[in-house]
Formats: C-alpha cells, sequence, structure tokens
C-alpha cells in the first residue's frame, strides 16, 4: 500500500452579523482554493471600506438610498471583475467604480429631474433633503456623549454643505487625497488624469474649504 | 506663508477627524444593510470563480461529435456510385415531372395512354438527352 497523500486543511471563519469579526474558525478537511482565499481577502477588504465608500456617496448623492445602491453596484462589479488583480490596486479600483457609479446616479437623477420636474405629484425629496440626509440628525440617538455627538454632526453638515458647493473635480481630489488618504499618483488613477491636475484641484479644494470653515471650525 | 500652509493643513486634519466620526456614527440599519451587499459581491466572486455547469459537458460533447464524424466519413459511398444513383434518381424525377407536364397541358388523355409508340418515343428521348438530341 503507498503512503496516502495528506490533504490539507482549509480554515472555514464563521463571521459575526456584519462580516467583520470571527465568532469561531473550523477546519474542515478539503483542498485549499485560491478563489476561497481570495474571498476571504475581498470580503475583509470590502469590510473595511465600505462605511467609508458609503459616506463619500451619500456626501455626493446627498440621499442615502443612492448612496446604498452605489455602494453595493461598487461592491459587485469589483468583485465580478477585478477579484483576480493584486490586492494593493482594489482601494483605488474601487473608488474608480464607485465614482463612475455615483455619476451614472447623477446624470438618472437629471434626466427624471427634466422629464417630471415639473409634474405636480412628484416626490418631495426630490430637492431638498430627506430626513435621512440631514447630517445632524444621523448623528442623533441614545449613547455616550450625545452633546459631542451633535457638535460632530454640526461639523459634519458644515463640511457637507461647503464640499458640495466646490465643483465636482475638487470634491473628488478633497475626498480621495484628505478623507480617504489616497496619494497623488492613486487619486490620478482614480480620477482619470493627471497628478499634476490632483495636485491643482485639491490645493483649490483645500483652500476653499479653508475659507468657508476656518472661522467656523 | 508658513501659517497659511498650516491653516490649510488645520482644515485637512479636521475634515478628517469629522469624516471619521461620521464614518463611525452610522446606523446599525446602514451597516447590516452594506454587510449584505459585501456578502452578495463576495458570492459573485465565489460564482465567477467556478466554471459554468454546463462547460462541464464540452469534452464529452466533443468527443461524441468526433466520433460522429468519423463513423460517417467511414460509412460514406463511393463517390463514383454516388453519382451514378445520383444519375439513376434524377431521371426518374425527370420523367414524372414530364408525365406530370403532360397531364397537366389538357393532351388528349387516350393518345397517351394508348400509343405505345408514344411511350416508345418518350424512352428513347429520355436516354437520348444525355447524348444527341430530344
Amino acid at each position: 500500500m503507498g503512503k496516502r497523500e495528506s490533504t490539507p486543511m482549509a480554515h472555514f471563519v464563521r463571521l459575526d452579523s456584519e462580516g467583520t469579526r470571527p465568532l469561531a474558525s473550523v477546519a474542515v478537511r478539503a483542498p485549499v482554493e485560491a478563489s476561497l482565499e481570495s474571498s476571504v481577502e475581498l470580503n475583509r477588504f470590502l469590510a473595511g471600506i465600505e462605511r467609508r465608500a458609503f459616506r463619500v456617496a451619500q456626501m455626493a448623492l446627498r440621499d442615502r438610498e443612492d448612496a446604498l445602491d452605489v455602494v453595493q453596484v461598487a461592491m459587485l462589479r469589483l468583485a465580478e471583475h477585478y477579484a483576480r488583480r493584486p490586492s494593493e490596486e482594489w482601494k483605488p479600483l474601487f473608488f474608480r467604480i464607485l465614482y463612475n457609479a455615483i455619476h451614472d446616479s447623477q446624470r438618472r437623477r437629471n434626466v427624471r429631474s427634466k422629464l417630471f420636474g415639473g409634474w405636480p405629484g412628484r416626490r418631495a425629496d426630490d430637492d431638498s433633503e430627506s430626513e435621512d440626509d440631514d447630517p445632524l440628525a444621523r448623528f442623533a440617538g441614545p449613547g455616550p456623549d450625545p452633546a459631542g455627538r451633535v457638535m460632530a454632526g454640526e461639523a459634519m453638515a458644515r463640511l457637507e454643505v461647503a464640499l458640495a458647493a466646490l465643483p465636482t473635480r475638487q470634491q473628488e481630489a478633497f475626498v480621495l487625497r484628505c478623507l480617504e488618504g489616497m496619494d497623488v499618483a492613486e487619486t490620478a488613477a482614480v480620477m482619470r488624469c493627471t497628478e499634476g491636475s490632483v495636485k491643482t484641484h485639491y490645493f483649490r479644494a483645500l483652500k476653499t474649504l479653508r475659507e468657508r470653515l476656518g472661522e467656523v471650525w | 506663508m508658513n501659517e497659511e500652509l498650516d491653516r490649510l493643513e488645520d482644515t485637512a486634519r479636521r475634515a478628517r477627524e469629522v469624516f471619521d466620526a461620521s464614518v463611525d456614527a452610522l446606523d446599525e440599519e446602514t451597516r447590516a444593510r452594506l454587510a449584505r451587499a459585501r456578502f452578495a459581491a463576495v458570492a459573485a466572486t465565489e460564482r465567477h470563480a467556478r466554471p459554468a455547469p454546463w462547460l462541464r459537458w464540452v469534452p464529452a460533447v466533443a468527443v461524441a461529435s468526433t466520433a460522429v464524424v468519423a463513423v460517417l466519413l467511414w460509412r460514406a459511398p463511393d463517390p463514383s456510385t454516388a453519382t451514378m444513383t445520383t444519375t439513376s434518381a434524377t431521371v426518374e424525377v425527370d420523367a414524372s415531372l414530364e408525365a406530370v407536364e403532360v397531364l397537366a397541358a389538357g393532351e388528349d388523355l387516350d393518345l397517351v395512354e394508348n400509343d405505345l409508340e408514344f411511350y416508345a418515343w418518350l424512352d428513347a428521348t429520355h436516354f437520348s438527352d444525355t447524348g444527341t438530341t430530344g
């Protein structure tokens, strides 16, 4: 009898309801597949970025449901088309897809607005923000330090208003460079422009935000 | 100048703090929906990594198709025989068509039925068609 080959072990990790914290690890005798490892890594990457991506989308679209939709679209597209790419490329790819989805959503909204904008009976939140999109409302609720959260909510509301008044490219450069901490090259890849343009957009955005927020921050 | 740059840096730092706080303050329902979207995306990756079920049958279908073609080629009749057979069949079809044409033209059926000479001529015409005149 030949020596029986040992089958590599695969560890399946049970995650909590949010899928971020492991509850238990189960070792199963099965072939370890690269795709499984890739899935676990992708899950970890998306778990780390999804909430920030949602807030970025919400700031751009000023609508919670639309923001959830575009984040979902971005996740799916990244998973379907780029999951096999090196994980270091995922963040710029994800944000590029996210901004494409945001632009698509804005275009659809503009078309809807032109087609149905003057009709009676249109949605009340077409032009005005719903309660979900009120930054202050988002910070309200039970929990420790309600005063601190209200102040943070007010600061965020001011930032959103000031950011929304910037040209789109400046908004994107500011979000990617400042809030997401991407370097100039990554930001240029996401925005599909030169690094010099990124620097220009970012500087102008920062200067304008300083002028508008400097007094109150 | 340095003071101005410091102010800009302060603005960037403050914006990061405020943004991070807003991310941490996301409500449970939004977090749960984002997690569900993520599970769906990861599941899509696994679906893409697996080959489609119908692809498993491709080798078997290829082997079967090759076998069928091989058998057909092996069993195919000799080309010369095939030509002769085709010629006979063509003659039969032509004869039938001519008879139909004659009948359809309203010719004198009695003449057609009784005149053996006519049939003989008809036969002669058919077989001489391949060579001289009709």
